[in-house]
């Protein structure tokens, strides 16, 4: 298990490529968190608690899935005027199981909170996967919003790759790499990631 | 260069036939219109010369240059040298221009492209068209208005080096402006490259100010009407697709 407290008034920006089976961070007041977590293949769980008012986590995640795996991702708005905002995307490239259940929890006594999440899938062959995006709100003053989608690349754009001349498979790279590399990473910091990309 | 013998396309898991034994041959350097009323047939031509996944030949054959592309997939097909400028280019998030494009010429070319000859190029390109060159570092046509859409189907040919353009519908959507810009560009490859074929599927004669054609071909229920001139186009103008009488095929596309 891996544990990070994100201190009063600290901001922090984490890469992971999740080596550990469950991962807590525990942000205080006007803390603010931004992770980037890029892996392939390993289930994992993550805990987010927002304890400090104003405490607002970014939290990108994008997955290569060869076997069955289910990733569980759950944030905890504890304090007023907290904010998260979750990007999940996998690619299930064989016929396994893909599994996203990512929990937005909004306590009752806490005002003023924003819980979103962006959970995406695409399948490259008969892919079994699955969302489920729950939001658990127990307050009034609060904005949750989700977007699930599971389904394959639009064939529109591969057949507008291919039309000039690319092949079947580089344009499925192509549409991978732009799929899974969002939210403007750094790129020298995910060179494993982009390799593994590569060998699809 | 491109024959296409008794083509008959229909739609895939479906019974609709689009294309009705069509036949029209292009030559090397020619240019050819085919113009016609919507739902006609035109854009699932072009479509169906690339493989696209929503046609299925179901008799006849396309040839180019000898070489039969029934049964070639979509990126085999423009590897030959055949592109196809698209009537509403998709939008592609996550893929750059730049990296599309430079995947796209060592695909076409076989070889490992030299960044700094296609920085070059590409720079030249962009001034060509009139595109400003920030567009080269962002997503595929995301963002793209109409008109710049088209200009970025137009510098990709630039890039790409064809043998047979085919443009759909360029011309649609396109201010005065753009439609020179797109239509220059054209001609100046077509000097440049003397032995390039260009196929210009249009609803109106407007772009036939600006690329001469050999031929007008008119184009009704799934097959050519009447071939002509440029006067052909000035007639459908003047009177309307519906004044076309329809005539024999076998006396089309000579």
């Amino acid at each position: 298990m891996n544990k990070i407290l994100v201190e009063k008034n600290c901001e922090k920006e984490i890469y992971l490529d999740s080596n550990e089976d469950k991962y807590i961070y525990v942000l205080e007041e006007n803390a603010s968190l931004k992770v980037f977590n890029f892996s392939s293949d390993q289930s994992f769980k993550v805990e987010i608690y927002l304890k400090g008012e104003n405490a607002s986590v970014e939290y990108f995640f994008s997955t290569i899935n060869f076997h069955d795996n289910t990733y569980n991702i759950k944030v905890y708005h504890e304090a007023n005027n907290t904010k998260s905002n979750l990007v999940n995307h996998g690619v299930n490239v064989y016929d396994k199981k893909l599994n996203f259940v990512v929990d937005g929890i909004i306590n009752k006594d806490t005002v003023g909170c924003s819980c979103t999440q962006d959970n995406k899938i695409m399948n490259l062959e008969d892919g079994k996967s699955k969302i489920e995006p729950n939001l658990l709100i127990d307050s009034f003053d609060s904005i949750a919003n989700h977007a699930a989608y599971i389904g394959n690349f639009r064939e529109e754009d591969l057949f507008y790759l291919k039309s000039r001349g690319i092949s079947q498979s580089i344009a499925t790279k192509m549409l991978t790499r732009g799929f899974l590399i969002h939210n403007n990473p750094d790129l020298e910091k995910i060179g494993d990631f982009l390799k593994q990309i590569e060998k699809l | 260069m491109l024959e296409v013998k008794n083509l008959s396309v229909k739609v895939k898991d479906s019974n609709k036939i689009i294309l009705n034994n069509f036949n029209l041959n292009i030559g090397e350097g020619e240019v050819h219109v085919i113009m016609g009323p919507n739902g006609t047939g035109k854009s699932t031509l072009a479509k169906s010369i690339l493989s696209h996944y929503k046609f299925e030949i179901v008799d006849g054959e396309i040839l180019f240059n000898k070489e039969k592309l029934n049964n070639l997939s979509t990126d085999e097909v423009a590897k030959r040298g055949i592109f196809l400028a698209m009537q509403d280019p998709t939008e592609i998030e996550g893929v750059t221009n730049s990296e599309f494009l430079r995947t796209a010429l060592g695909e076409v070319s076989g070889n490992k492209v030299n960044l700094y000859q296609f920085i070059k190029d590409i720079e030249k390109s962009y001034k060509d068209v009139k595109l400003s060159e920030d567009m080269l570092h962002r997503s595929i046509n995301k963002g793209f208005s109409g008109g710049e859409k088209k200009k970025n189907e137009i510098l990709q040919l630039k890039i790409l080096k064809p043998k047979l353009i085919i443009l759909d519908e360029i011309d649609s959507g396109l201010d005065v402006d753009s439609l020179k810009v797109v239509c220059e560009n054209i001609n100046s490859y077509l000097k440049e490259n003397e032995k390039t074929s260009l196929l210009i599927i249009t609803h109106y004669p407007r772009i036939l100010k600006y690329l001469k054609p050999d031929y007008v071909h008119i184009m009704k229920n799934g097959n050519i009407k009447q071939t002509g001139d440029l006067s052909l186009a000035s007639f459908v103008e003047k009177n309307g697709y519906d004044s076309i009488n329809e005539v024999d095929e076998s006396d089309a596309n000579e």
